[in-house]
């Protein structure tokens, strides 16, 4: 599965990312935000949850950590086994920040 | 406890007599509620029987805090009206402890004589599922969608990293949970009760990759409710409420998650308010993981870091305090939002002499903390309140 990159939000006045999704500027509190690329990041940890309290989800459900080279810190779902250090981009498929297929350089 | 503040023991800030809490109440706590049990009735249950224990008729009180995430569609008023309360004063809040502290400065302004808050909700799984899914607009649209559904996945994150910072093993967390299973053996609402080896611990289902089935707590049905008067009219069983601080998105979300704002809140309580960790006898941490529990005991300066590997190998201490004497949310188990009126209730218990066979001698001061309401990665709200026994 292959999706359309993230999108993040940048500052208008000030230039800082945000995410996930905020209503103003939490460093100068600019309401004017224009989504960017999420562009690249790097895992930090991983974790699995193994009993999910959805029955919709099957089986481990894998949450990383990615610190987003513009500063945001990103929950996503890897759909591969996927080490803290590794170099990722993102995707988002309906709402779910997935970690792309195309991702795994390592840095 | 008086602290710096130059008021007259008893006296409020401006003038009105200072507001004590009269009163606690508990329902049974339940795992598998019956159907017809419903979250307002839970609530009336618990808001009656503590105006009760005040010595009041649900005539006299003129205030209601209201903490619960299941009351909906009905919000306080619905639940005043439904339960033949009239009042002058009302106001809500997931943390009971805000509610508190705000219950408490309407009585010490005059907005009201006698309050009564009350906190919990009708907790199943389907129910857990429902809230959890629909938190806020971040985890419906963040969250949900990669199936981090419910705050596992988060604290999954915290106690790895917490672990990892301290060079812990899983015992130090079983500690906590050990500690609380034999408390939790002497309390009615004690749901754990069987002692826990560190071993059973260690051997219980994962849950993800890093928490195990005992470090998350159980849900169930039930309420808390206290009842706050002046100081001047509650009688000399009350108990006395001391600093309180609080920090509310502290961070922006932008940390490690394991700053949890206690460090700010017992700078605060010590300098302002004379709180002494060595003169502390009962502590109300609040526990919906072990992890929240070791973070806040270093935050409020109960333990030092070099005392972590003794920790970990001989288990729990906290100066002379007690933690959770109740056996905590761990133990006994979370109702919703009134989760955050547990611990509150467990000490005015002890403060009160009222703690059954779990009272602790000579329980005279106490601190009880609330923590949550996870935005994205980690909580982002904090709030501690000091107690003292009557005289």
């Amino acid at each position: 599965m292959s999706g359309p990159g993230l999108m993040i939000q940048r500052c208008l006045r000030c230039g800082e990312h945000l995410f996930p999704e905020r209503l103003a500027c939490s460093r100068c509190a600019s309401l004017e935000l224009e989504p960017v690329p999420a562009g690249p990041g790097t895992v930090e940890d991983v974790t699995q949850i193994l009993r999910a309290p959805s029955a919709a989800t099957e089986g481990p459900v894998v949450i990383a950590v990615v610190r987003l080279e513009k500063g945001p810190m990103v929950l996503a779902r890897a759909q591969a086994e996927v080490l803290p250090g590794t170099g990722v981009e993102l995707e988002d498929v309906a709402g779910a920040v997935l970690i792309s297929p195309r991702s795994g350089r390592s840095r | 406890m008086s602290g710096s503040s130059g008021r007259r023991r008893g006296e409020g800030e401006r003038g009105h007599p200072a507001a004590v809490i009269a009163a606690s109440a508990q329902t049974d706590y339940e795992r598998r509620p019956e159907p017809g049990a419903s979250t307002g009735r839970l609530l009336a249950e618990a808001a009656l029987a503590a105006i009760a224990q005040a010595g009041l008729e649900p005539h006299e009180v003129d205030g209601l805090g209201v903490s619960s995430f299941t009351l909906t569609p009905d919000r306080p008023i619905d639940f005043a009206w439904r339960t033949g309360l009239r009042l002058r004063w009302m106001m809500e809040d997931p943390l009971g402890l805000t509610v508190v502290q705000q219950a408490r400065r309407a009585i010490e302004t005059g907005d009201a004589r006698n309050v009564v808050v009350v906190g919990g909700d009708r907790m199943d799984s389907s129910r857990f599922r429902e809230m959890t899914s629909r938190y806020n607009r971040t985890t419906e649209a963040r969250l949900v969608p990669i199936g981090a559904v419910g705050p596992n996945a988060q604290f999954s994150f915290l106690t790895a990293e917490h672990r990892r910072r301290h060079g812990l093993g899983p015992e130090a967390y079983g500690q906590v949970v050990k500690h609380q299973r034999a408390r939790a053996a002497l309390h009615r609402n004690g749901l754990y009760r069987e002692p826990l080896t560190l071993q059973e611990y260690r051997d219980a289902p994962l849950v993800t990759s890093e928490l195990r089935l005992f470090d998350c707590v159980p849900l169930v049905a039930g309420a808390n409710a206290v009842v706050l008067r002046r100081a001047d009219e509650a009688g000399d069983g009350a108990v006395r409420l001391g600093g309180y601080g609080a920090v509310f998105n502290h961070d922006d979300q932008q940390g490690d998650g394991l700053h949890l704002g206690f460090d700010r809140i017992g700078r605060i309580l010590r300098e302002e308010h004379g709180f002494e960790p060595e003169r502390t006898d009962v502590l109300s941490l609040y526990d919906d993981y072990p992890v929240i529990v070791l973070q806040q005991l270093q935050e409020l300066g109960f333990l030092p870091e070099e005392d972590w590997p003794r920790f970990a190998a001989e288990g729990y201490r906290a100066g002379s305090a007690v933690v959770n004497p109740s056996g905590g949310l761990l133990c006994c188990g979370q109702a919703g939002a009134g989760g955050t009126l547990h611990g509150l209730v467990d000490a005015v218990e002890q403060l009160q002499g009222r703690a059954g066979d779990g009272q602790l001698p000579a329980a005279r001061r106490a601190l009880v903390t609330n923590y949550g309401m996870i935005l994205y990665r980690y909580g982002a709200c904090a709030a501690a309140l000091m107690l003292e026994a009557g005289p």
